[in-house]
């Protein structure tokens, strides 16, 4: 009889991995059988998530994790860590901290740090000056900080070369102390990409040309010519966005909202947009002639959007080469007729929808109109290659939403290939047309 | 054009070659060889084996080909229990079965079965305390006391956290 015991190591070595690095299930492996435990151990990537939270812990405890740590640590090798560390500020934790850096400079110095995630309180006020080397963090590509980093902190970090430090991310409500300019000037200068929170004050340093991926909170402050991929949440009003001038941009999600009159926004390379919220006017704003995919978003909208989105994909939006489309915002009934027909190239519709009435009324309004001569039915879009459709709630007869699903997948013949409906818990996709070859060749021919 | 392929126990599957190929062994196997009707032998896989493996190969027969890009393994792991609902039917089967499909697709290099084995076999052991985990797969314990003992202190921080 084949068991567990007959797979080879490499495939054991894999089910440990979806146990996940340094989990508790990992670790409960090592004390299985000899067999199990002599596999786990002497594996070094395994153990390399290390994660440090210190929080109420008595002497005692802290000596148990002090351990534990330097085992952890022992079974990694030389391989390069991912650290996540984080601490209360009351003074017994911050005392924890110091004798944690020295077990690290001993079993695994600062060069083998690979990511860092840091929310160490700014109270910590130990110098770690004497800590400092050569080839600190010298490996390091990715800084997130929970908490605006203790000086001590961010004086170590930005007194070495970070060459290899490219992405750098500050979560929610990290205030950059405004005097320690210098330093994070010295933590962005090989940045590519950069991403803050709300209410996250950035450092007043001018961004390094090299970033390339912003996703920030609001826009900002300073042009940054190169940048390629940017997001941006907050409401931005149309003036401040039509101002910016970001040539080579590929990618933009925001959330325009006061639309200039008269005013064009040209983004010659932009391949992809995400539009947020409800002012759809703007939207006749942008010029985009190779843009490929747009995508509408406006979950807090209950009120059905009808003519003021039409009004605005066909009165100045311009985006002859887009051939995706995704929606998740309430229509009203045969305006996703109108919007498809604006543009011809569609190829790949993504639709989220309340329910599977909505569900069905769409695939109707798609597939199944009665053209204006009579006779067969006419399709509004008829270079659609795939569809999906992704239900708020569970259908209530779910065989009749599958059977509906499968016939139009039948039904509606060349070059269609693909419908794949989604609901919560569920899922349902049907390929048709194998004849006109594997799927991935119309996926990846349009990037 | 179908595909010949003949199992350890000398059973024969003609299977179309769009489904064949999602086994990478197969697939270079047939471009060396080029047209031929020649059968194809897998003498490491069972007629049962390969039934199963087959219908796996035919469900996802239009589902993209993995690139060589893996994923991270930071994104492996998110998805530990992410198995869609027909691979996690098709994977409900008994111990013996699941281990041979694991060894098949390792064989016939099916990357995305394998993945789906793994996963399951993780999902199994997930939660599970190192007693329940030999009980559900029948392993003997072959620490002596005192190692047990020693192995159980060192876990005790980790299991707390």
């Amino acid at each position: 009889m084949i068991t567990i015991s007959y797979l080879p190591p490499e495939i054991f070595i894999q089910i440990l991995q979806c146990l996940g690095r340094n989990s508790k299930s990992l670790v409960r492996v090592t004390a299985v059988c000899i067999q199990w435990r002599v596999v786990a151990i002497n594996t070094p990537y395994l153990w390399t998530d290390i994660t440090i939270h210190l929080k109420e812990l008595s002497e005692s405890q802290f000596l148990i994790l002090l351990n534990t740590l330097d085992m952890f640590l022992s079974r990694t090798g030389d391989l390069l860590l991912d650290v996540h560390w984080y601490s209360r500020a009351t003074d017994k934790e911050m005392a924890y901290i110091e004798p944690i850096y020295h077990l690290f400079r001993e079993k695994a110095p600062f060069h083998r740090w690979k990511t860092l995630s840091l929310g160490l309180p700014r109270e910590f006020r130990c110098k770690l000056s004497n800590l400092r080397e050569v080839d600190n963090f010298s490996n390091l590509e990715s800084l997130v900080l929970l908490r605006a980093p203790p000086i001590a902190y961010l004086d170590l970090l930005s007194s070495t070369i970070t060459p290899k430090l490219v992405s750098l991310e500050f979560r929610h409500n990290v205030k950059c102390q405004p005097e320690l300019t210098t330093q994070y000037a010295k933590l962005f200068a090989h940045a590519k990409t950069f991403r803050s929170a709300r209410g996250s004050i950035l450092p007043s340093i001018p961004l390094p040309p090299s970033l390339t991926r912003l996703r920030l909170w609001e826009m900002p402050s300073q042009p940054i010519l190169n940048v390629e991929h940017l997001s941006i949440k907050e409401e931005i009003p149309m003036e401040t966005v039509v101002a910016m001038k970001y040539p080579n941009l590929r990618a933009l999600g925001f959330h325009p909202i006061a639309l200039l009159e008269g005013r064009t926004m040209s983004l010659p390379k932009l391949r992809w947009l995400g539009f947020r919220g409800n002012s759809f006017p703007c939207l006749k704003a942008i010029n985009a002639p190779v843009l490929h995919n747009l995508n509408i978003y406006d979950h807090e909208s209950t009120e059905p959007v009808g003519e003021e989105l039409v009004l605005a994909l066909a009165g100045g939006f311009t985006a002859p080469k887009l051939y995706g489309l995704t929606m998740d915002l309430p229509l009203e009934r045969k305006v996703i007729t109108r919007i498809v027909k604006l543009f011809p190239c569609l190829k790949n519709i993504a639709l989220i929808l309340r329910d599977a009435i909505e569900g069905e009324t769409t695939f109707n309004d798609l597939f199944f109109q009665s053209s204006e001569e009579g006779g067969d039915y006419e399709r509004p879009c008829p270079s659609l290659i795939s569809l999906y459709i992704k239900l708020k709630v569970v259908p209530d007869d779910m065989l009749r939403w599958k059977r509906y699903a499968k016939h139009t997948a039948r039904s509606v013949g060349d070059p269609f290939r693909v419908l794949t409906s989604e609901w919560p818990g569920g899922k349902y996709i049907r390929v048709v047309g194998h004849h006109l070859g594997p799927v991935e060749d119309f996926s990846l021919s349009y990037d | 054009m179908p595909v010949l392929l003949v199992t350890s126990d000398n059973e024969q599957f003609r299977v179309e070659k769009v489904v064949a190929q999602r086994s990478v062994l197969i697939k270079n196997m047939l471009e060396d060889v080029g047209e031929s009707d020649q059968p194809i032998p897998l003498p490491n896989v069972t007629a049962p084996v390969l039934k199963k493996v087959l219908e796996y190969c035919d469900h996802h027969q239009t589902d993209p080909l993995p690139t060589g890009d893996e994923p991270s393994a930071d994104e492996s792991r998110k998805r530990t229990t992410d198995i869609s609902e027909w691979d996690q039917k098709f994977i409900t089967v008994d111990q013996e079965m699941l281990f041979e499909i694991i060894l098949a697709a390792n064989y016939l290099d099916i990357k995305p079965l394998l993945d789906v084995g793994c996963k399951t076999v993780a999902n199994m052991i997930k939660g599970k305390s190192p007693e329940e985990i030999r009980k559900l797969f029948n392993i003997v314990n072959d620490f002596t006391p005192e190692e047990e003992a020693q192995i159980k202190k060192e876990n005790e921080w980790a299991e707390d956290r």
